[in-house]
């Protein structure tokens, strides 16, 4: 019943799948190297993406506390 | 036992009276506190940091109440309370249900996160319900009288001689 009636219980499984891009590794500076797109700054992301971090960024620390307690 | 009122209450609230408020008159119908994910996030966050907000969320956990039915009332009760829209509510919520369960975790309380999927309870019911109707089935064939005839079974004679088609085929 909790599915059918909380959209939360839904939006949390969806973020799991949300894949954020992963931060590429600085370009060479020289006058040559090919011109990198500038990175997605925390205000381009989408409201999903945004959710998505904060969602990553509180899971790692319990599960930080689950291996570090065990 | 209580008694019959033999006189009508005039004062109780007419049907449909909670609906004739005037607009703009409840918290809801008024511009949300807080209209960004962020805003909202971090006011949770604040809120739930509190060790009294902690210790009350552990009750409930202790309780038996799901990880994501105590997200989904905190998020509603505040979007009743004017602090946010419903939609801010919602996208918070999976904030709110990682970090009930780092509260929970950092307790060490086995709570139930209420995100197990219902499907699966309905399809075991399936399938268990689908094997007791095969098991009758096959109890009810079992049962009956198998009967004898005196005819015998396999193929007959002339049935051989047409399978017998081929060029080096015996010729009987």
């Amino acid at each position: 019943m909790t599915r059918q009636l909380n959209p939360g219980v839904l939006a949390y499984t969806n973020i799991n799948s949300v894949k954020l891009e992963e931060e590429k590794k600085p370009m060479g500076s020289g006058l040559l190297s090919p011109r990198s797109r500038e990175n997605k700054s925390s205000k381009n992301l989408e409201p999903y993406e945004r959710v998505a971090t904060y969602v990553m960024a509180i899971r790692e620390q319990r599960e930080e506390l689950k291996n570090g307690s065990s | 036992m209580a008694l019959p009122n033999p006189q009508p209450s005039f004062d109780a609230p007419i049907p449909g009276q909670a609906l004739v408020a005037e607009l703009g008159s409840r918290p809801w119908q008024q511009p949300a506190q807080y209209s960004t994910i962020e805003e909202a996030v971090d006011f949770y966050i604040a809120k739930m940091s509190s060790d009294e907000a902690a210790v009350q969320i552990e009750d409930i956990l202790e309780m038996g109440v799901s990880v994501a039915d105590l997200a989904h009332i905190i998020q509603l009760s505040n979007v009743m309370e004017g602090v946010h829209s419903i939609d801010v509510g919602v996208m918070a919520t999976p904030v709110l249900i990682e970090f009930i369960m780092l509260i929970g975790d950092s307790a060490d309380i086995k709570y139930k996160t209420g995100l197990e999927d219902d499907n699966k309870a309905i399809e075991k019911t399936l399938i268990n319900r689908a094997m007791k109707k095969f098991k009758a089935e096959e109890d009810k064939k079992s049962a009956e009288p198998v009967e004898v005839t005196d005819e015998p079974q396999g193929e007959t004679k002339d049935e051989k001689i047409n399978q017998l088609t081929g060029l080096m085929a015996r010729r009987i």
